[in-house]
């Protein structure tokens, strides 16, 4: 990370950047180089690295409770549908108050829940959620809040440019204060979910297997459902729409350590936060001076692996077979 | 102490509101340190019983107790602790090792943030030995042939320590071997006390390792006592609607089917 603070048009060492450090908390003036650093540099890798961990929990809450290794906030729509929930809010902050003070977040979040719920309603099959039906309702339903944010993007005109360039992804906005809101909804998430560790493996035994138990698998569910779509409504406004980062993290952790909770919500997020902030130094080194929006970079390197997850897996990836019949 | 249904009726929902009758009433007693086997042809509404034990579904008409206490008033965790149901077709948490889909046992004693400490772990312990899967322990579950799976699962019911047992058809699937294992391993539980309730296909399989059978036939029960009792030429052929003969072995009664009319 320290070095990712370092790298860009003007290079820093990993020393200076400490020093930068220790002088900002101290409260001491600033150079031009270590304004730099404190007031862009730091916000944007530190940012980067909260919206990686977040967007990677919420790959791996999203994956437990629909028992479903390739569910991820981008595929199964709730990105696009908070996409064009901060969208909205910034349409028509100027002349709807409410939307206003309720802000770009929760807003996010609003149409991201009714997404998620969307969705799963549209892909249900009796007890489960096949992954065909997941991820095609889930396109269909990103596709269709796509469609609205673009139609809003055109029909607001002035600000168009400022929208789009906030929804394809990046870190080129970061200030301090969004990497404050994203804290806010990282760290409660993290504990939250790591509480439900146990309940979310539980959840692998499917919905009969795990309240047999005595789970209360209902209240689990929407409680985990809910915590994976406001922190994925989090990342999505102050980062854009970033694909992939919540499947391939998750995956290459549960490869690592096994597909117990305890362990891989954790270990997704440290991961999550170093991928997201190796993807910005790319996206912003690949081609320089330009930079190219993160959201491609992540696509660049996710979308090939989740072909590869959809061939190489084919049966096995529908978790949780039953015992005795045969993978669909 | 006893598991106790009295004149239960039960009815699953149709399309259009109407509902289709699937038992009634059924009165039916499972004790402690009993094996009691369930028999009847598919539809007869073996699998409903185990439904409405397990709450899945809640009875038109009629009670159901479990030790002295309705059905209904139990928690979820404790209900868990009373009862402990060995699926037909369990779904396999694929990645998990054996040992820690056993431990999953725990939850009812556990609640949803407790952490499991030695003693959970002496349970989990004694659950793999008394199924023999402890030698696979460290094995992941998706690698398991349907025998050894069925033995852990039947593992993860005995870790929830119950009360009573239920068993759907725990013999499916499975050859000869495992079926008189898994069977063995019932009536261990039984021996220690547990009340074991087991929905069996197999008449002579149940005839041997049941100590009192109840017959269901179109949601009624038509006929219950010791297996000696219950299975008779006539019996078999108006529930079955299939000739067979009936042999003797150390006074168990063997079935066997007839196919000259």
């Amino acid at each position: 990370m320290l070095v990712a603070v370092g790298v860009g048009s003007v290079e820093v060492s990993p020393g200076q950047v400490l020093a930068t450090l220790g002088k900002a908390v101290r409260g001491e003036r600033l150079s031009a180089l270590e304004t730099i650093v404190w007031q862009l540099r730091l916000p944007r890798v530190l940012l980067a690295a909260l919206v990686g961990a977040s967007l990677a929990l919420a790959g791996a809450v999203f994956q437990g409770v629909f028992r479903n290794p390739l569910a991820d906030p981008y595929l199964i729509g709730t990105a696009s549908g908070a996409g064009f929930g901060a969208t909205l809010a910034a349409a028509l902050a100027g002349s709807v108050p409410l939307l206003a003070r309720l802000g770009a977040p929760l807003t996010a979040f609003l149409v991201a829940l009714v997404t998620v719920l969307l969705v799963a309603a549209l892909a249900r099959d009796g007890d489960s959620l096949p992954t065909v039906r997941l991820i095609l309702a889930g396109v269909v339903v990103g596709s269709i809040f796509t469609a609205a944010t673009s139609f809003l993007l055109v029909a607001s005109r002035e600000q168009a440019a400022g929208m789009l360039a906030r929804l394809l992804g990046g870190f080129g906005f970061a200030g301090w204060r969004d990497v404050g809101v994203m804290l806010a909804f990282a760290l409660p998430t993290l504990l939250l979910a790591g509480a439900f560790a146990r309940a979310l493996d539980l959840l692998q035994l499917g919905e009969e297997g795990a309240a047999l138990l005595g789970l209360p698998v209902e209240g689990v569910k929407h409680l985990m459902l809910a915590v994976a779509t406001l922190v994925t409504a989090a990342a999505v406004s102050v980062a854009g729409i970033i694909g992939f980062v919540g499947l391939i993290v998750p995956h290459a952790v549960r490869l690592a350590v096994g597909p117990r909770h305890a362990r891989l919500l954790p270990l997704a997020a440290v991961w999550g936060a170093g991928f997201m902030v190796l993807a910005d130094l790319l996206a912003r080194t690949l081609i320089a001076p330009v930079e190219v929006p993160v959201g491609i970079v992540t696509a660049l390197v996710g979308g090939p692996f989740f072909l590869l997850l959809l061939k190489g897996r084919g049966g096995r990836a529908e978790r949780g077979q039953r015992a005795g019949s045969e993978p669909a | 102490m006893s598991v106790e249904l009295r004149g239960v009726s039960a009815a699953y929902p149709q399309a259009g509101g109407a509902l289709r009758p699937v038992l009634a009433g059924v009165s039916l007693r499972l004790a402690p340190g009993e094996v009691v086997g369930v028999l009847g042809p598919n539809g007869a509404g073996k699998s409903t019983l185990l439904r409405l034990l397990t709450r899945r579904l809640t009875p038109t008409a009629g009670s159901v107790t479990v030790d002295g206490r309705a059905l209904a008033s139990y928690g979820r965790f404790q209900l868990a602790r009373a009862l402990a149901l060995v699926e037909q077709a369990p779904v396999v948490p694929a990645g998990f090792l054996v040992r820690e889909v056993v431990a999953m046992g725990r939850t009812p004693h556990l609640g949803l943030f407790g952490t499991p400490g030695r003693a959970d772990e002496a349970v989990v312990e004694a659950a793999l030995a008394a199924t023999d899967t402890a030698r696979f322990a460290e094995r992941r579950v998706e690698t398991l042939s349907g025998g050894e799976l069925q033995r852990v699962v039947f593992a993860r019911a005995l870790a929830q320590r119950p009360r009573y047992l239920l068993l759907d058809e725990p013999t499916n699937h499975l050859d000869l071997r495992y079926q008189v294992e898994l069977l063995t391993y019932a009536r261990a539980q039984a021996a220690a006390g547990v009340g074991v309730l087991v929905v069996l296909h197999d008449l002579n399989l149940a005839a041997r390792s049941c100590d009192r059978l109840v017959v269901l036939a179109g949601g009624r029960k038509v006929a219950e006592g010791a297996p000696a009792e219950v299975l008779s030429e006539g019996l078999l052929r108006e529930v079955y609607g299939a000739a067979v003969r009936l042999l003797h072995d150390d006074g168990v009664p063997v079935v066997v089917p007839r196919f000259d009319g």
